[in-house]
């Protein structure tokens, strides 16, 4: 691994660990608020996805409204969702809405391959590409300067949301104790709703944001639970360790496939997954859990 | 009235089976003279993979319908049932048992060599004629006695990438990267490569795998990048393609940038917008203007009228299933009036059909030879239009050797 190569291969895990922190922000809003592996989020990445590009016209103002659109639609989607399906099965074990998920997952990706084709689509950058030389030899290109940015902003604005606003104190709360927080005349199922519309959001950003690398396809969804891992290494209920999960996974992904190639660094990567989570069940920064018999 | 009742019985069970009799075929399992051919599909249309299966399935309804309008093949019409393997092997193993029940005389799919593999054995056993995109020197060296290949493989455009990139930086020696979807097929291309690269006079600079479901192709481009090769040959998919590309670019290459057939779309190309990259193409896209030929011509008139020229151009796939709509019309008609699956095998077995301006080369069909296409034609985005690298064309076969 010489010099170019490393310096290339960190601009890589910055740009990647930046989509990533998005879509696990996703997974532990919803984990937060209800307890649910929510299988369902790849999927709401690439709808978000492609119903931007339905959306969307050409030039800046075009793809800011695009955006927009498609990520105030994929709220509303992520709500009914909770209201129409998931909170029916309230009081159930998590077992069951996670599976609950998991099915809703493959129907809503048959349904986007019906309403939009199953051919791919593209997104283009609102602007020329532009391509920077810095330091070292490593390249920097527009397209990655507008996802780093976007989503450095997008993942600031959404840590000050949930865990410094006083709306993200009553979200924490009604995680951490629903039942007092329904005693004290907090809806509940309103605010649970809210979590899985802000992490259907999240979603629409993260495909958004990942499609302007490559077309919008089916495999956007896989992209989606390629990063479930990384809230696993942060910890399930910390917004925190989404971000530091994100970049971890991302980091050793990169870096592994420059020194050992692709098909050793996926396995690698699981591998320290599970290593983590032997010494750390709730990963880096997730909270411990305390049973009482 | 025991006498009368059976009687009765006995007239009725003589009727049904005269009936069944004046509906029955001679010469085919079950199906009237009358009845439509069936041809099987069998592919993705739903799930990760399911953009190449509906581009191959548009295309051979184009044909179909072509064929259809214009009275069908001896008076009857073809009619595609089409199965969704969804990448599944055990759904694809269903799908062909399926589609015997229904009578098909022959199958064109599965679409990905790791299901073609699956019902190769339920294939042969059941003797069912298979015309497969994804056909691999496991069935094609020795051929699989019923399995036939729709397109040049993969695997064979080992000697026609490295000639065309000799040709295009008119250099009889150079240095190559190559970049490959990890996958069995990408490693035997790396591997027929490597076998006639010092013959060919070619260096190898690097060669890299990228997973089928890569989230970023950094590492890899870099480090066939760091090799400084003259070109760089590719065998990923349509959807890594779009990303490698600019990647390469920013990255700091700028010699050309060489794709293997089934990536390379028009629409990709175009969006690309990059006069160094070209893509095999085994048969013309529906926008080149310099083609006149017969076949070509129909081709266009069969893509207007089935409203196909949005999926033609946005997948290079999609002409494929034309083309195999054309193989299978061409194998049936000779094959005669009445043909049921052991006749429209010895058909294809000996085929040898000429597609004027739509293919480069013959599709041909022996005993000994069941990869029929073996003739590709570069084509790049030149500003304004997807036209020929050149005017040549690049032939290759399996084994390479």
């Amino acid at each position: 691994v010489n010099t170019v190569l490393a310096i290339n291969t960190l601009i890589s895990v910055i740009v990647l660990g930046s989509i990533y922190s998005l879509v696990t922000v996703g997974y532990v809003v919803v984990f937060r608020a209800s307890r649910v592996f929510n299988f369902l989020h790849p999927q709401l990445m690439f709808i978000g996805a492609l119903m931007f590009t339905s959306v969307a016209s050409g030039g800046v103002a075009g793809f800011l409204m695009g955006t927009v659109v498609s990520v105030v639609a994929m709220a509303l989607l992520g709500g009914v969702v909770y209201l129409v399906a998931v909170h029916r099965t309230l009081g159930q074990d998590h077992w069951i809405q996670t599976i609950l998920t998991m099915g809703l997952g493959v129907a809503f990706l048959n349904a986007a391959q019906f309403i939009w084709s199953p051919n791919y689509r593209i997104v283009k950058p609102p602007f020329k590409e532009v391509t920077w030389s810095i330091a070292g030899g490593g390249k920097v290109s527009s397209t990655d300067v507008l996802i780093v940015v976007s989503s450095a902003t997008l993942s600031a604005a959404l840590y000050w949301a949930l865990s410094r606003s006083s709306w993200g104190l009553r979200f924490r709360a009604t995680a951490e104790d629903p039942a007092l927080c329904a005693y004290g005349g907090m809806r509940l199922k309103w605010w649970f709703c809210a979590a899985w519309a802000v992490a259907a959001a999240a979603a629409a950003i993260a495909g958004i944001g990942y499609s302007m690398r490559v077309p919008v396809d089916p495999g956007l969804s896989e992209v989606g639970l390629a990063a479930f891992p990384a809230a696993m290494i942060g910890g399930m209920d910390s917004i925190s360790g989404a971000f530091a999960g994100a970049f971890v996974l991302a980091f050793i992904q990169q870096y592994g496939t420059a020194f050992w190639g692709p098909t050793v660094a996926t396995p690698i990567a699981f591998a320290c997954v599970l290593l983590l989570l032997v010494f750390r069940p709730n990963g880096l920064f997730g909270s411990q859990q305390v049973g009482r018999v | 009235m025991m006498l009368r009742s059976r009687l009765a019985l006995g007239c009725m069970v003589a009727s049904l089976s005269l009936v069944a009799a004046c509906g029955s075929d001679s010469g085919s399992s079950g199906s009237s003279s009358k009845d439509p051919y069936v041809i099987g599909f069998v592919g993705p249309l739903s799930g990760p993979v399911a953009p190449s299966g509906v581009a191959l399935l548009a295309g051979l309804n184009a044909a179909v319908d072509g064929i259809n309008n214009s009275g069908g093949v001896d008076g009857r019409d073809l009619k595609v049932s089409a199965k969704d393997d969804a990448n599944d092997p055990a759904q694809a193993v269903s799908a062909v048992r399926e589609l015997k029940s229904e009578g098909a005389v022959v199958m064109y799919g599965p679409q990905i060599s790791g299901l073609l593999g699956a019902v190769a054995d339920i294939v042969t056993q059941s003797k069912l004629t298979t015309i497969s995109s994804a056909a691999t020197t496991a069935t094609l060296v020795p051929p699989a006695p019923w399995i036939f290949s729709a397109d040049i493989p993969p695997q064979a455009q080992a000697a026609p990438a490295l000639d065309f990139a000799k040709s295009l930086l008119n250099k009889d020696s150079l240095s190559a990267g190559l970049i490959s979807i990890d996958t069995p097929a990408g490693a035997e291309w790396f591997d027929n490569v490597d076998k006639i690269a010092s013959s060919e006079g070619v260096q190898v600079a690097d060669e890299e795998k990228i997973p089928v479901g890569a989230t970023d192709v950094t590492v890899a481009a870099q480090k066939v990048i760091n090799g400084h090769p003259d070109a760089i040959l590719t065998q990923v998919t349509e959807q890594i393609l779009v990303g490698l590309v600019p990647k390469l670019r920013s990255l700091g290459f700028e010699g050309p940038i060489i794709s293997y057939h089934a990536a390379g779309s028009n629409a990709v190309l175009q969006q690309l917008n990059d006069k160094g990259v070209y893509a095999a193409r085994s048969a013309a896209p529906l926008t080149d203007s310099s083609d006149t030929g017969a076949a070509f011509v129909q081709y266009q008139k069969d893509a207007q009228a089935a409203k196909f020229e949005d999926q033609a151009n946005s997948n290079g796939l999609a002409v494929n299933g034309y083309v195999t709509g054309q193989i299978i019309v061409a194998t049936l008609k000779a094959c005669g009036s009445g043909c049921d699956s052991d006749s429209f095998h010895d058909a294809i077995s000996n085929l040898d059909l000429e597609l004027p301006g739509l293919t480069f080369g013959p599709v041909k069909y022996d005993d000994d030879d069941h990869q029929g296409l073996d003739t590709v034609r570069y084509y790049h985005w030149d500003g304004s239009a997807v036209v020929a690298g050149d005017d040549q064309d690049y032939t290759g076969t399996l084994p390479v050797s």
